[in-house]
């Protein structure tokens, strides 16, 4: 597991080698799991849980208690959908009834399906699928319809893009791109904020802002797409739209040639131009969540997106292999997004400026990239005042201006001529002095032998003691003989 | 929107904001008349802006600081409507310094004071827009200014000689502000004030901004960064500028005049790096810095410090001065929600196209040696020392 790679590499970044220490050591579930008085079902459910998600089973785990085990039988069922999805040794006959019926297959007890190729990731979450559904059924009826109705909406949608694959059609215009985005990220966002609303755990604004949940999933999606797009090219898909990706090659497939490497960085530039825009929907559906559980939930993701924004642009990297943010990196931001938002928004100020750095004027979307970064840290400025109004509010401007003022001003401008001369003064003087060394010192260099004249000058006139010695015993005293 | 026709005077109308005001004005309310009151003509053979028809305006030449010139201008052409936009700008090699203080003194806040005086006496005129500016607030270099708004104090003390004299006017506007028509010899008919603060200038035809950053291409300048470089600034198209006083003018002409003796802060929508507003201007002559160095802003002030003694001695202007370092690393930018929500104002022209549009435009004007910026500067200059 610990390679020697990772060894030197943590030598070299013992701050992140640290944050991972930090986090390990230190870190305190805001809600633990009751491990003990736990029914050894929902238990096996967590195991699952463990087994399909690195990243997010963790905070699933700490989530508030009305919502734990809600959210993680939400994640399961969605897992399932998108493992059958996956799966291209079911043929589509077979796909697309399971994925549109995914919903009724909730309601069926003891449902598990084994006809996933033995490859798959996370087949064994199908195989036992009976487990999820006993608790699933189980929970307040009112979660349930939420979960059911997302599970509608993202199977039929699964359904469409599997078709959409079949018949070999991409993603075109960004809006075909937000769409699929929304198919995949954005319905789930909806049905998470639809579930913290149901549990009084967030603002029922996040609700009626539909455009609020619906960028924190687009903005995760997008930034998944633009960090795969090796993966996925080499896995024969492509989500990056033509609309996009046109303008800078004519096959998709020349991104990837060596020789188009600055046409490849501009359109990754525009994708993640494209991605910023939804940061400040993000970070304003952020501020409404105040259960610190929730929080940590939707922050963590975001801010691990940001991150590995940052990382992809401008980094050739992206289209030759799949670049990720190390461990370090990831622990430092956790212990960063799950305190609260002003901590959360530095991340995200800190990432936004490292793009402005990287941003490369020959870029045709220079100008846009550094305006949606400034757009970002004003609003984060406007949230999070820096220095308020300065102390004293009343205005300084004297209120008794008059036109006898020009006199007074007057005098001011004479008083500034007066210096003026002061200063012309002195650096006429400044020059001469540095005149004078200047040239004493290009004299010595050439061999003015100024000892002598020192010398010269203490044994003449000025000293009353002088010896009436000739200027050639002097160079005598000074100068070695013919060797 | 408005029945009645309106007579507008435009004062420095043949300038550089006064121009893109008719310009506005004229193709929003292409029925109203349009008077411009200035020093100077246009040249009515450049090409300016094609929409512009410098025709349709009548051309009254006059002086904002003499009282009976600006009466009789007022009474010959009956104007309802007075947009006082004539001012001074110092040129950058002023900016810094105290020197032409009394010219500026004199055009800015004298000027403002004959032209309220004379717009109050005379008995058409119901509203009078004043373009202040920005620096009124942020040119007091001890501070950054971030997302300011309209409750930030403006300065007369410890700022430049432009920022003190527009801040001093700004009040003498607003106070002048009426509604009731008590004040002078009004008779009950109201006199609206509104105070507009745009934020740094520039767009086609731009004199100052773009010419003073794209020299220092020449200067082998562009390498260089003066602190972070992720300070941000908030320019505004002159166009940009001309709508706000139209929706101005509209407001205070309207049954619910909410910008009435308000002082109202707007940019172009959003901030940008300076750094990165002055790389994108530099691309447009193809010049990219090839190499970075981060200067720290103590250690340019220094250089900047002796470099000014330096070209003291010689009698230069240098551009490259303390004040300018500030300047070049100062965070200031508006949050603009007040003009918004008053004004109704969104830029009509985004940032990155009227950049664009400004670049192309300055470097045809370089190409036909039309106008040489150190030439304009110099005019500019002694342009001042006359009227003094």
């Amino acid at each position: 597991m610990v390679s020697a790679k990772h060894v030197v590499y943590y030598v070299f970044h013992p701050a992140e080698l640290r944050s991972m220490v930090q986090w390990k050591v230190w870190h305190d579930p805001v809600h633990a799991r009751d491990k003990d008085n736990e029914p050894a079902s929902i238990a096996k459910c967590y195991y699952y849980l463990d087994k399909t998600s690195r990243s997010f089973s963790f905070v699933i785990q700490e989530l508030h208690p009305e919502l734990k085990l809600v959210v993680a039988l939400f994640y399961l069922i969605l897992r399932g959908l998108d493992t059958i999805e996956d799966d291209m040794t079911i043929p589509l006959n077979k796909k697309l009834p399971l994925l549109r019926d995914f919903n009724t297959i909730l309601e069926k007890d003891g449902w598990n399906f084994t006809g996933n190729g033995p490859t798959e990731r996370d087949r064994e979450l199908l195989v036992n699928f009976e487990v999820v559904i006993e608790e699933y059924k189980k929970i307040k009826p009112a979660y349930k319809v939420i979960v059911n109705d997302i599970t509608k909406r993202m199977g039929d949608g699964m359904a469409k893009y599997a078709i959409f694959a079949e018949e070999n059609k991409y993603v075109e215009s960004l809006h075909d791109y937000d769409e699929y985005c929304f198919f995949v990220a954005g319905i789930l966002g909806e049905g998470l904020t639809r579930l913290f609303v149901e549990a009084k755990l967030g603002n029922s604004l996040l609700l009626e802002r539909s455009y609020l949940h619906r960028s924190m999933g687009l903005f995760l999606q997008k930034t998944n797409i633009l960090r795969d797009v090796r993966e996925d090219f080499d896995d024969d898909k492509r989500w990056w739209p033509t609309e996009i990706w046109s303008k800078h090659v004519d096959n998709f497939q020349d991104l990837f040639k060596p020789e188009n490497k600055q046409k490849a960085l501009q359109c990754s530039s525009e994708m993640v131009l494209n991605a910023l825009g939804h940061v400040e929907e993000c970070l304003f559906y952020l501020l409404g969540l105040k259960e610190q559980s929730v929080f940590n939930f939707c922050a963590i993701p975001q801010s691990m997106a940001i991150a590995t924004l940052e990382l992809c642009f401008q980094n050739y990297a992206v289209f030759q292999r799949n670049v990720k943010i190390t461990r370090g990196q990831a622990c430092q931001l956790m212990i960063e997004s799950t305190q609260d938002q002003k901590k959360l928004f530095e991340i995200f100020r800190r990432h936004t400026r490292r793009i402005l750095k990287k941003n490369d004027p020959r870029d045709p979307n220079y100008l846009k990239i550094s305006m949606a970064c400034a757009r970002i840290e004003k609003f984060i400025m406007t949230m999070f005042p820096e220095n308020d109004p300065k102390p004293e509010q009343k205005s300084e401007v004297d209120a008794s201006v008059s036109v006898d003022d020009a006199k007074a001003i007057q005098k001011a401008a004479s008083r500034e001529a007066q210096l003026d001369t002061v200063y012309m003064a002195f650096s006429v003087a400044s020059i001469l002095v540095f005149m004078s060394l200047a040239m004493i010192s290009i004299a010595y260099i050439f061999g003015a032998r100024f000892d002598i004249v020192f010398d010269q000058l203490v044994q003449s006139t000025f000293n009353p003691f002088r010896v009436q010695d000739g200027a050639a015993t002097v160079i005598r005293k000074y100068d070695h003989g013919e060797l | 929107m408005l029945v009645s026709s309106q007579r507008i005077l435009v004062t420095g109308g043949a300038g550089f904001v006064g121009r893109s005001i008719i310009w506005r004005l004229q193709q929003t309310h292409p029925d109203w008349d349009i008077f411009s009151y200035d020093k100077v003509l246009p040249d009515f053979d450049r090409k300016y802006n094609p929409s512009l028809d410098i025709s349709k305006v009548t051309w009254l030449e006059g002086d904002i600081t003499d009282l009976s010139a600006v009466e009789s201008a007022l009474a010959k052409s009956k104007a309802t409507v007075v947009i006082h936009t004539a001012g001074l700008v110092p040129p950058l090699a002023y900016r810094y310094s105290r020197r032409i203080e009394p010219t500026v003194h004199h055009i800015n806040v004298v000027g403002t004071q004959v032209m309220l005086q004379a717009s109050r006496n005379s008995h058409f005129v119901q509203a009078f827009v004043w373009t202040g500016s920005v620096c009124a607030v942020i040119d007091d270099v001890r501070y950054q200014y971030p997302c300011i708004n309209e409750t930030w104090r403006t300065t007369s003390r410890n700022s430049t000689i432009y920022g003190e004299s527009k801040a001093k006017a700004e009040v003498l506007v607003l106070r002048a502000n009426d509604p009731l028509g008590t004040q002078a010899d009004r008779r009950g008919k109201p006199f609206l004030t509104t105070a507009l603060r745009p934020s740094v200038l520039f767009g086609p035809e731009d004199y100052q901004l773009i010419p003073s950053i794209q020299a220092c291409i020449a200067k082998n300048e562009i390498p260089y960064i003066i602190g972070d470089g992720f300070n941000l600034w908030d320019v505004t198209d002159v166009r940009n500028v001309a709508h706000a006083h139209v929706l101005a003018v509209e407001n205070l002409l309207s049954s619910s005049p909410t910008a009435a003796g308000e002082a109202i802060l707007f940019g172009n929508g959003c901030p940008i790096p300076f750094r990165d507003f002055c790389c994108y201007i530099w691309s447009h002559w193809n010049a990219y810095p090839t190499w970075q160095i981060h200067i720290p802003v103590g250690v340019a002030a220094v250089i900047a410090g002796i470099s000014g003694f330096f070209s003291s001695i010689f009698g230069l202007h240098t551009t490259f001065s303390k004040g300018s370092v500030y300047d070049a690393v100062a965070v200031r930018y508006v949050d603009g929600k007040k003009a918004e929500l008053i004004l109704g104002y969104k830029p009509i022209i985004d940032l990155e196209e009227a950049l664009h549009e400004s670049c192309l435009e300055y470097k045809k004007r370089l190409e036909s040696k039309d106008v040489d910026s150190q030439a304009t500067v110099k005019k500019v200059a002694k342009g001042e020392k006359t009227t003094a």
